[in-house]
């Protein structure tokens, strides 16, 4: 094994890398006009998450259904009930968790939850239903609806990092250093006060 | 492959938190100073490696190089995990700060194990030795992280048991390139910094 092929090796890492990364999940929801609301998983790298389970609660805190992010990482709810803030937590396979908030009734998904939840009495509870994924295909030829909003590769946070681990060692290593001639001071301290009692 | 916040009950994030920081520390405090460069380089790489994706069907995933460390810093290999997982989960958002300490468990405790691998391997030597058990080491310790991962995920919900399975055989295609990744770079250090093996490893 050469050299060189170690470096191309390590070129080939270093470019997969700066094309794509993900971990984290994220997730993003849209209210739209005819009142469902669309929800979406995804990874920074604009990778959809598929087959998440999603939970959607209430403003209340009270679960309203359950379902799993399709092929594209959408899952579509038609909220009913309480006008409020609404949650969507998504919960993937390898214990990735996110969630995303979306206003029902109330001015629009940007503002924040102005709308004074609605009381037990004046909205019914709906049952707790589980439910497969509804998606709403896209009309023909209409633009696909999507949320994914791809992250660009965190440059800054990777020189901070690097810089950070540096830095600490650097400081680290001086204190070690220091104990370690503070102890050897010490132990030559010891020898020589030994030896004089002994003379 | 980390963990989120919010995911598991707070029993386990206490426990595991409780280990990590006792290990953690006792490593830290006997740390040799001369060892801190190497501590450092291999937590770069560590932290720098989260970024570095693999489409893994339902998925996404990304290189670890645990096994790497692990050969690399043998008994001291925690601390690199340990402080990558720190710099990650603050600087890119991966995990979650109350899940510091299972993260680190289910990183860390394979790198121990890809080095005990590793160590076997250099007493049985045959021409390509460093790159089988490299390969082996870096192939396990992802392996060995992904049964950890699964096993901790039950505890907080069962019906993670049911896709097990499929997480465990999607992730082969990287394992596999974490072992091909590991075995070269043993072969590299076994050419050019030998000293770097046998210090951990005799």
């Amino acid at each position: 094994m050469s050299k060189w092929a170690c470096l191309c090796l390590a070129a080939a890492l270093l470019a997969a890398g700066g094309e794509a990364y993900a971990h984290k999940m994220m997730a993003a929801s849209r209210v739209r006009d005819d009142g469902t609301v669309l929800l979406q998983a995804f990874f920074p790298d604009g990778t959809p998450a598929r087959g998440v389970r999603t939970e959607v609660r209430r403003p209340d805190g009270a679960l309203f259904l359950t379902g799993q992010t399709d092929e594209a990482g959408r899952l579509t709810v038609t909220p009913e009930g309480l006008a409020g803030r609404w949650t969507a937590t998504f919960t993937g396979s390898m214990g990735h968790k996110t969630e995303t908030r979306f206003v029902v009734g109330g001015p629009g998904p940007e503002q924040p939850a102005a709308a004074a939840p609605a009381t037990e009495d004046s909205a019914p509870q709906p049952a707790l239903r589980e439910t497969a994924p509804r998606t709403q295909p896209a009309p023909e030829g209409a633009p696909t609806e999507d949320l994914i909003r791809e992250q660009p590769f965190p440059v800054a946070e990777v020189l901070a990092g690097l810089g950070l681990i540096f830095g600490l060692s650097a400081v680290l290593m001086c204190l070690k250093l220091r104990r370690d001639i503070r102890q050897l001071k010490d132990s030559d301290e010891g020898t020589t006060s030994s030896a004089t009692e002994g003379k | 492959m980390h963990i989120s916040d919010g995911v598991l009950p707070a029993g386990i994030l206490a426990g595991s938190g409780v280990a990590t920081l006792g290990l953690g520390g006792a490593l830290l405090w006997r740390a040799d100073a001369q060892k801190i460069p190497r501590v450092a380089l291999c937590t770069s790489f560590f932290f720098v490696a989260s970024l570095v994706h693999v489409p893994m069907g339902p998925t996404s995933a990304h290189l670890l190089l645990t096994g790497l460390v692990g050969i690399i810093m043998g008994p001291l290999a925690f601390l690199p995990i340990l402080f990558g997982l720190i710099l990650q989960a603050l600087l890119f958002q991966h995990g979650g700060i109350t899940a510091l300490g299972v993260n680190a468990l289910t990183m860390g405790l394979p790198a121990y194990a890809a080095w005990g691998l590793f160590r076997l391997g250099r007493s049985v030597r045959f021409k390509g030795s460093p790159f089988v058990f490299g390969f082996l080491a870096g192939w396990g310790a992802v392996l060995l992280s992904l049964v950890l991962l699964k096993v901790v995920l039950t505890f907080a919900d069962e019906s993670f048991v049911g896709v097990a399975w499929v997480v465990f055989i999607a992730h082969q295609p990287l394992a596999v390139l974490e072992g091909i990744v590991t075995g070269f770079a043993a072969v590299f250090l076994e050419r050019v910094a030998p000293g770097v093996l046998e210090e951990q490893h005799e």
